[in-house]
């Protein structure tokens, strides 16, 4: 079985701010850190003992459609 | 040769005033790594049989050792978005471990703001056995050592 995402993120990410970068750890279970910048949130989390985060961002809007 | 089910992810989507009872949408994302010069960057991925190519935001690029101004530039287009250009450069994707393998990729501000890449005809459905059935997708992966 390979990894989906491993549940909506949504519970996950509520309370961080529309926009922001976040990083996430491995297990998928823990937000690391976010901020408004790729750069700083992967510092952030690598000073925070997270050498390799899932990468991944709040959206923009709340209802958020995917038609690509 | 193994086939690897992908369950697909639902997303609860609040509601909007065409789904005033909001929706949950399902969507093969999947884990992936971009990997370039001992770097790497753990991301979200969409298998998407209608992108040409695999793209990313344009800001991976940095984290992976890539440089935007050196990498050719092809203009893309989506569905909600004008034409932007869109850079071009060789990156590898890890597969969870699975398989590593190279692709010429797009790096594009029309994927920042949602924060994740896309899985395309050129480097990906063009390397593997991809199938559907409802809410799974099965990727064939050959054996590293057959």
């Amino acid at each position: 079985m390979m990894l989906a995402v491993k549940a909506d993120l949504s519970k996950l990410l509520a309370g961080i701010p529309k926009g922001a970068w976040v990083a996430l750890s491995q297990d998928e279970e823990h937000v690391i850190a976010y901020a408004a910048e790729l750069q700083e949130v992967i510092i952030k989390a690598r000073e925070a003992g997270e050498q390799d985060p899932i990468i991944t961002r709040v959206p923009e809007t709340d209802s958020a459609s995917l038609i690509l | 040769m193994a086939v690897h089910p992908l369950p697909y992810s639902d997303f609860v989507i609040p509601a909007s005033a065409a789904f005033p009872n909001g929706r949950v949408a399902s969507r093969p994302f999947l884990r992936i790594a971009l990997v370039n010069a001992g770097l790497r960057l753990s991301c979200y991925a969409l298998v998407d049989s209608g992108a040409d190519y695999c793209a990313f935001p344009r800001s991976f690029m940095q984290p992976v050792g890539l440089d935007a101004l050196t990498s050719p530039i092809d203009q893309t287009t989506g569905v909600s978005t004008a034409s932007v250009p869109t850079h071009f450069a060789n990156v590898s994707i890890d597969l969870q471990g699975l398989v590593e393998f190279p692709v010429y990729a797009g790096f594009t501000v029309g994927l920042e703001q949602m924060g994740l890449g896309l899985l395309g005809q050129v480097g990906f459905f063009d390397r593997f056995n991809i199938s559907f059935s409802k809410k799974v997708c099965y990727i064939e992966i050959p054996d590293p050592h057959p």
